[in-house]
């Protein structure tokens, strides 16, 4: 046991206490969130549990109720995305929300346009990026989901980010692909970027990250260091069972997730109901790309976005 | 050779549809506003040369850098006091606001200086003309007017295509919560566009102005051909608006050979008819599927 824990860095993003609503929905209540410089932040929770709002209140782009944004030691509760973008914090947005009209190398530049410095020329993203430099002159849509989701990552590079928010970056795309980008997102780390990262596979949030928050019906139910809870643990505070690191919620007896099941004596702790008997360590709803038949996110992204 | 006359006729004619319809074509492109103003505003920008042009003892040509300032200055002020805040109030709110402005204008016009139709001198250009083959007279001023429309469109085109405030243009065209989301700073895109818009249509008022006569209610009727040029075309395609003002310009001219009553009606009947065979125009095919997709 370590007597003398290493005091703790101090917070590169820090968020306090924050409400956001949409019109008269509230979808954050008092979240609270710590990013220290360099390190890199899962996000992770059910759909609806505010994971995107909270991204999109750190960007600027959902105005806070209540409560603080400070980065870098400024407060930036109240300014502009454009403001934000010149202070450091980019968005990649769910779903990647390219310009349609605009070619590869525009969407890119765009991504420049409120840039406080250039830390990343073309060249450079290009470097990172080598597929897209081919096809820097096609409009965004023609690309396959994963270039798509490469040139929205590229387009929040251009902007010389010092923090990333990632939403969702690997919805839609085969194993392989997500594998790639994630590969991408180490290298970034490496030359200093601090990320926030929205993952619905929970294994590989837990792989990749140092810190995690759990987010449950617009409240943080857990936040902790990876390397200190136990997947259950983040699996109980995803479904709002109650857990040592997180605040104590009542139970609700008619949630169907709480039904426990005898046919799954090996996993008492886990939500049996919703269980793949093939992954016991695994919930299904969370992705789990080694079964890429069970991930009903895994069509061709094309196919959902293009629509009728 | 009559009918070739006609032709190319109507083709110039329609150069002067697009010059003003061009700027309602970037205002519905970009910031969604159908500006029912438009074609008063153009009116304003005749009255505006004729005032200077009488007062500074000048040619209307030379009143142009004056004017096109002016009018782009109004543009960004317009924007900036009027539009913007209506556009927060959903698409309804604004087209309103256009409308209480057009009829504001109107009268405004008619209070200040009646209502006699007015015309601004050419000066040598406005009788000078040359002739292709026996029969074919094609005058100066029209063929400055296409000329004008023509090289305004390609500017345009080239702005949007080539620059980077072009790029922010498109960008906020295509998706305005991801334009803020990435930095672009929409209102001053906004105010720029609106400048624009309505500068391209104190220039096609000008033109309006010397070529024919106009009257404080003219931008009225100005503004029905712009918008079926703009519909014909397909909406928020500059080159479609070109395409759209010289199907509207041949139309009226080639059916004005056979009964000059029927001119200005089958002008009408073919915009109905795109409308009703082909409700996203002419021209833009790959737009709406594009916008289709993004909304899908």
């Amino acid at each position: 046991m370590n007597n003398f824990p290493p005091a703790p860095p101090p917070s590169l993003l820090e968020v306090t206490g924050l409400d956001v609503f949409y019109g008269d929905f509230q979808a954050l209540f008092g979240v609270s969130l710590a990013v220290p410089p360099g390190g890199a932040t899962a996000l992770v929770g059910a759909n609806g549990a505010g994971k995107t709002t909270l991204l999109r209140a750190i960007a600027g782009a959902q105005p806070a109720a209540a409560g603080s944004v400070r980065y870098g030691g400024d407060d930036l509760t109240a300014a502009p995305p454009h403001r934000r973008i010149a202070r450091g914090v980019a968005l990649v947005p769910e779903g990647r929300k390219l310009f349609p009209s605009l070619t590869v190398e525009e969407n890119i530049q765009v991504g420049a346009a409120a840039a406080a410095a250039s830390d990343w020329p073309l060249d450079r993203i290009y470097g990172v990026f080598p597929m897209l430099a081919s096809r820097r002159g096609q409009r965004a849509w023609s690309l396959s989901g994963g270039e798509q989701q490469a040139v929205a990552i590229a387009r929040a590079l251009a902007a010389s980010p010092s923090l990333l928010l990632l939403d969702e970056i690997s919805l839609g795309l085969a194993p392989r692909v997500v594998g790639e980008l994630y590969q991408t997102l180490a290298g970034l780390r490496e030359a200093g970027a601090t990320l926030v990262i929205v993952e619905q596979d929970l294994r590989r949030a837990m792989e990749v990250c140092d810190d995690l928050v759990c987010l449950l019906e617009g409240r943080v139910a857990l936040a902790a260091r990876v390397a200190s809870v136990s997947r259950e643990q983040v699996v109980a505070a995803y479904f709002g069972e109650s857990s040592a690191h997180g605040p104590h919620r009542p139970l609700n007896p008619t949630n169907p997730v709480r039904t426990t099941s005898p046919s799954d004596p090996q996993n008492p702790t886990h939500t049996p109901s919703l269980q793949d008997p093939q992954n016991p360590t695994h919930t299904p709803s969370l992705q789990d790309p080694q079964n890429p038949t069970h991930t009903p996110s895994l069509q061709d992204p094309r196919d959902q976005e293009r629509g009728p | 050779m009559s009918w070739v006359n006609a032709v190319i006729q109507g083709l110039l004619l329609g150069g002067q549809y697009a010059l003003i319809a061009c700027g309602l074509s970037l205002t519905f492109g970009v910031m969604r506003i159908v500006n029912l103003a438009h074609g008063d505003l153009a009116v304003c920008g005749a009255y505006l040369a004729l005032v200077l042009t009488s007062a500074l003892g000048v040619p209307v040509w030379v009143t142009l850098p004056l004017v096109l300032p002016v009018a782009f200055a109004a543009g960004v002020v317009l924007q900036v006091l009027l539009f913007g805040r209506a556009l927060r109030h959903g698409e309804l709110a604004s087209v309103l606001v256009t409308f209480g402005l057009s009829v504001m204008i109107e009268n405004l016009l008619l209070v200040k200086y009646t209502s006699d139709p007015r015309g601004l001198p050419a000066g040598a250009l406005g009788l000078a003309s040359f002739h292709i083959g026996g029969q074919i007279t094609v005058s100066w001023l029209f063929l400055t007017a296409f000329l004008t429309a023509c090289a305004v469109l390609s500017g345009l085109q080239l702005l949007l295509s080539r620059t980077s405030w072009g790029r922010k243009v498109r960008a906020t065209a295509d998706d305005l919560d991801t334009a803020r989301l990435v930095g672009i700073r929409v209102r001053p895109v906004f105010a720029g566009v609106a400048g624009i818009a309505v500068a391209t249509a104190a220039l096609a008022g000008v033109f309006i102005g010397t070529i024919g006569t106009f009257d404080p209610f003219q931008g009225t009727n100005s503004l029905i051909f712009a918008f079926e040029a703009v519909v014909i075309g397909g909406i928020g395609s500059l080159w479609g608006t070109l395409a759209g003002g010289m199907a509207l310009g041949v139309t009226q001219v080639v059916v004005g050979q056979v009964n000059q009553a029927y001119a200005v009606l089958a002008v009408h009947l073919l915009f109905l008819a795109v409308l009703a065979v082909r409700p996203n125009g002419l021209f833009a095919g790959h737009r709406v599927t594009r916008e289709a997709g993004a909304l899908g």
